[in-house]
């Protein structure tokens, strides 16, 4: 085949274009030594102790300073009320009936219908005759029937009060009308009165008592009536008549079978008193609690009951409960349970007495008002019946029972006397930031300065005495206890003033203790490190006070708020030590470090120390357990220590050294896998005899330095 | 293949087809040319060899160079498709040129590494370094005239240019301390450095410029003496898109990345985008016009006897920032009109004179021409710090 010249010459373009411009995807790359700094560091004693664990002083020094709580107690235990109840058996006050009243009416035709022989008499009546009347009498009606079984069946009373009114309707007077009422039942006499004469056409009210009598519902009256008739003739009208009323009331029931109207059956008031041993208070704000009613019926009645505590306010309203049982029945009584928050309640515990002066009532009726009192409140309980159908039977024998429970009352603030009481504090503190991290085989403090601010909330004179005060460093089993002043001294602390309102906080009255190098052994506390205190005071509550007169004590207490210690420590870092250890778990992320174009690799550490403190240092590649694997520093990794100037004791140039580290690509591989590093410093102070001491801005600066081959792409 | 060159490939080829078309009674001259030269007073031409075919530069390669106070080179590659009648030249061209002028601790800071600067301040200023890559459409026409004493033939062609690749650094001051244990890097640098490289493939656009192609040949009516002068890429690129400059000022120290041994993890995580974060919060866009790398030459040919010629010319690259131009002598011996063979002689670019070799071949139908412009280079290879070919062919349609 043969091509054509522009053929040919399209061949050899193509040619030439895929021999120029098709690029080999390699990168040129070479080598080169570097020698730079990679990373850098610096250790202050801000990065070993937080900022608020120390400050500076003002020739440039540094104190470590500390304040915590050492220990703390209350009086809580003191200060709840037991739980209390107390019931009665209360009967009934009195039982009253409503005025009964029944009437009963005779007219001419019954009572000539009494007369012998009286035919002539009625024909006369029915003819309207006008006839003299003729004296006449005695005519006894017998058996003139009063039904009062609609309001009562029968009823034993103390007294009764019996009203007749007799209403005469004839032209005549009455004379001589005997008046008398019986039951009919056992013809018991209940009533006898004998009226001298009733008017014509007027009335009559004669009222008598009738002491103490069963009175059955079923009465009949007899009446003996006499007149002295007219001496003119007047029309006999059969319209005539005469009427009787009999009313019974002022009814005092010892027991009955009625139809008894609404009415309060009971009414009693009494005081209750809490023992609380020795504590005096008149005056106590609840933080919780209740009071569970229980009321017990007995009556056939529905019974309506309040209970009310006047010295029990809440917002100034007295505490009252009130509540329905319903009637017993089938011999059994019935009892309802009201329970009652008193969150939040007022109790003035000076008893009856500030309630009387306020009603301005002797509410007990002993003929004065009660003086002021202790631990006692007052409580009034009523209970009323409702109308009651049908007819049931009460007596003054009935009682209802009535229980009131005080359940977890605790007080949230108390006022009085808290009496004399001892309390022992013994506790344990932790410190788990205090120079954490570090430990030290030889420690000596140049000085100490600790204060024990004691914190008092309760309000009531006292003393504390430090029993003991030991300082353990957990990890060493060192302990120091503290000997000299102030162990064993008593200590008085000050009463807090007294809060404007209960509600107000209480600002505690402190009492500081100070605790020096030279008075006792406090630097051998601290030269330890400890890491925990254990300590153990005395509170002495009102020791050596009297009680005051009930109702004037001026202590007083919230709930919660008791004795606190706490500690603050100074301590000026002056110092010796040997061995001072101080080890770091730090988690390393190296996976985006690039080493593939590295080589050749040496490090190098290069610190540059303003502490006058010699350094071991180590690396160790550790996995998340603390399991070593590897370490990173050949040879011993001396830092060597700032030299201080001898007029100012102060470091003023650092001392430079190299510690060769060993990083290798094996290394960095299982730094990779382990992802954790280990960093382990053992300090020596220099000179090893003598103390030194820290200033601010005192540091440890740490360059990594890589020379390297570096492949350049 | 390539996209880009199937593109270019279709774009030349209509033209070649228009040429045809519109020239049909005319031979067609249809040509492709390859151009490449370095020169350096410092590196070797086995170290930018390898440092251009992507090869490892071992200690031995960089061993072949020799830093001297001052160094400098120049790299120049243009690759040309051409296709002309009597009257009209289409050409499409490649052109790839790069220059540099450094001292020698920058050489041996960027090769070497910085260990043995040691305790020393490595001075890196003043430093420069340009590469261009571009390719340009143009078309020119051919005008023949006739004067008293000469017959002149011009040629002026407009090209259009598209920019692929611009990278242009200058650094007037550089120095760099080392630390003797290495404990920190004391760096006092001012430079910029400009970049555009969205995608360096011949497709890329990062800029779009015009140049100016002249091209005069005056032969004395006697045959015996022949001019030339040239100007070719004489224009101006506006470089856009994703061009970016980046100008540092800046005086510090670095003694290392801080870490802190106390927080809750320790990370490295220095890698590229730790710098390439750094390098975005400092650079900007960059758009500027920037002239081409324009080449200017003449030569002055007189046949010395039947067989023989003798040109004198000399050559001046834009880019190259070397004041002295570039001298041309060459002799040429041509026993007949097939064959002819030219000893060239060359001297400039940093005062290196080299020899070379060309031989040209002219049949009726085509022609293919091969120079070597340094022969030397070929022979003593590793000691050689400047090279050159010049391989030509054309066909006529």
């Amino acid at each position: 085949m043969r091509f054509s010249r522009l053929q040919k010459y399209i061949f050899s373009f193509i040619t030439v274009f895929l021999l120029l411009f098709c690029r080999r995807d390699e990168q040129t790359a070479w080598d080169v030594k570097i020698l730079a700094p990679l990373a850098k560091t610096s250790l202050t004693l801000h990065n070993l102790i937080a900022d608020s664990l120390h400050r500076t002083n003002a020739d440039g020094t540094i104190s470590l300073v500390y304040h915590s709580r050492l220990a703390e107690a209350t009086i809580d235990s003191s200060l709840a009320l037991p739980d209390t109840s107390n019931q009665a058996n209360i009967k009934l006050n009195t039982l009253t009936l409503d005025p009964v009243t029944v009437s009963n009416t005779i007219t001419l035709s019954q009572l000539v219908a009494m007369v012998p022989d009286s035919d002539l008499l009625q024909w006369a009546i029915e003819m309207g005759l006008s006839v003299p009347i003729p004296p006449f009498g005695p005519i006894v009606q017998d058996s003139i029937p009063f039904d009062f079984g609609s309001y009562f069946q029968t009823m034993t009373v103390s007294d009764a009060t019996v009203d007749i009114t007799v209403h005469n309707h004839f032209p005549f007077p009455f004379t001589n009308v005997e008046f008398s009422i019986r039951n009919q039942g056992n013809d018991s006499l209940i009533f006898q009165q004998t009226i001298p004469v009733i008017p014509a056409n007027d009335s009559v009210l004669i009222s008598a008592h009738t002491g103490h009598k069963t009175i059955e519902s079923r009465l009949y009256a007899s009446t003996s009536i006499s007149s002295p008739g007219t001496s003119t003739p007047v029309q006999l009208n059969p319209s005539w008549y005469i009427s009787s009323t009999v009313s019974i009331h002022d009814v005092k029931i010892e027991s009955a079978i009625a139809k008894f109207p609404p009415q309060m059956v009971i009414y009693n008031a009494d005081e209750n008193a809490y023992d609380l041993e020795g504590i005096q208070f008149h005056h106590i704000i609840f933080q919780k609690g209740k009071i569970r009613i229980e009321v017990y019926n007995t009556l056939p009645s529905p019974l309506h009951y309040i209970y009310t505590i006047p010295s029990a306010t809440v917002h100034g309203i007295p505490f009252r409960v009130e509540g329905v049982v319903p009637a017993a029945s089938g011999g059994h009584a019935y009892h309802s349970t009201n329970e009652c928050d008193m969150t939040g309640y007022d109790l003035d515990l000076r008893g009856i007495g500030p309630i009387e002066r306020m009603q301005n009532k002797d509410l007990n009726n002993n003929g004065y008002f009660d003086p002021d009192t202790i631990n006692t409140f007052y409580n009034e309980v009523s209970a009323d019946i409702t109308q009651t159908t049908p007819l049931i039977p009460l007596s003054l024998n009935d009682s209802i029972y009535i229980r009131g429970e005080f359940l977890g009352m605790v007080p949230l603030y108390g006022e009085g006397f808290l009496g004399k009481d001892t309390l022992v504090i013994h506790e344990t503190a932790t410190f788990s930031n205090f120079l954490s991290g570090i430990s030290v085989e030889h420690f000596e403090l140049d000085s100490v300065n600790l204060l024990l601010v004691i914190n008092n909330y309760i309000g009531a004179e006292g003393a504390v005495k430090i029993d003991q005060l030991t300082a353990w460093n957990t990890r060493t089993g060192q302990s120091a206890t503290l000997a000299g002043y102030p162990a064993g001294a008593m200590i008085n602390i000050n009463k807090p003033a007294k809060p404007f309102s209960p509600n107000d906080s209480v600002i505690p009255a402190q009492t500081m203790v100070e605790i020096k190098t030279g008075l006792c052994n406090i630097e051998k506390l601290l030269e330890i490190i400890p890491d925990k205190f254990e300590c153990r005071f005395t509170v002495f509550i009102n020791s050596g006070v009297a009680p005051p007169p009930p109702g004037k004590g001026t202590d007083f207490i919230y709930y919660g708020k008791g004795i606190r210690v706490e500690m603050a420590a100074s301590v000026p870092l002056s110092f010796l030590a040997r061995k001072l250890q101080l080890c770091d778990t730090v988690p390393v992320d190296v996976e985006q470090l690039d080493i593939s174009s590295v080589s050749g690799q040496r490090f190098h550490v290069i610190a540059e120390n303003k502490f006058p403190l010699t350094a071991s240092v180590q690396l160790y590649i550790a996995d998340s357990t603390g399991t070593i694997c590897d370490s990173l520093i050949t040879g011993a990794g001396k830092i060597n220590a700032g030299i201080p100037d001898e007029m100012s004791e102060r470091v003023l140039k650092p001392v430079k050294s190299i510690i060769p580290i060993d990083l290798t690509e094996d290394k960095i591989e299982k730094m990779t896998k382990k992802r954790h590093l280990i960093i382990k410093a053992v300090f020596d102070t220099s000179p090893v005899d003598k103390k030194i001491k820290i200033f601010d801005g005192d540091n440890l600066s740490v360059i990594l330095s890589g020379n390297f081959n570096y492949r350049i792409h | 293949m390539k996209e880009g060159n199937r593109v270019i490939a279709v774009i030349f080829f209509a033209g070649v087809l228009v040429l045809k078309v519109s020239s049909q009674e005319q031979k067609i001259l249809a040509g492709t040319s390859f151009e490449g030269s370095y020169f350096s007073n410092a590196l070797s031409c086995r170290f930018i060899n390898s440092f251009l075919s992507h090869q490892f530069l071992s200690d031995e390669i960089k061993n072949s160079n020799r830093p001297r106070m001052n160094n400098a080179f120049f790299l120049n590659n243009e690759n040309q498709l051409y296709i002309q009648s009597a009257t009209d030249r289409l050409t499409l061209k490649f052109r790839y040129a790069s220059a540099s002028s450094f001292p020698a601790d920058a050489y041996h800071l960027v090769f070497e590494g910085n260990e043995a600067y040691a305790g020393l301040t490595a001075t890196m200023h003043p430093m420069y370094f340009m590469q261009q890559s571009y390719q340009t459409l143009e078309y020119g026409k051919i005008k023949s005239f006739s004067t008293n004493q000469w017959d002149v033939k011009l040629y002026g062609g407009i090209g259009l240019v598209k920019g692929q690749q611009l990278t242009h650094l200058s650094c007037s001051k550089g120095l760099l301390y080392t630390a003797p244990d290495g404990s920190f890097l004391d760096l006092d640098l001012t430079m910029t450095y400009r970049y555009a490289e969205n995608g360096n493939h011949l497709l890329a656009i990062n800029g779009i410029g015009t140049s100016l192609h002249v091209d005069l040949q005056a032969e004395s009516k006697d045959k015996k003496t022949t001019m030339q002068w040239t100007v070719s890429d004489a224009g101006i690129m506006g470089w856009m898109n994703q061009s970016r400059e980046m100008t540092i000022d800046t005086s510090f120290r670095f003694d290392g990345l801080a870490i802190d041994l106390f927080a809750d993890s320790i990370a490295f995580s220095i890698n590229d985008d730790t710098i390439s974060r750094w390098i975005k919060q400092h650079e900007h866009p960059f758009r500027k016009i920037k002239a081409l790398p324009a080449v200017f030459s003449f030569t002055l040919t007189r046949k010395i006897s039947h067989s023989w010629d003798v040109t004198a010319g000399t050559k001046l690259y834009g880019c190259s920032r070397m004041s002295f131009p570039y001298l041309i002598a060459d002799i040429s011996y041509h026993p007949g009109e097939k064959h002819r063979i030219t000893f060239l002689l060359r001297y400039g670019f940093y005062n290196n004179l080299n020899t070379g070799l060309s031989y040209l071949f002219v049949h009726p139908k085509w022609f293919i021409r091969a120079d070597c412009l340094h022969v030397p280079s070929l022979i003593i290879g590793r000691r050689s710090f400047s090279e050159g070919f010049f391989l030509s062919f054309g066909i006529y349609l």
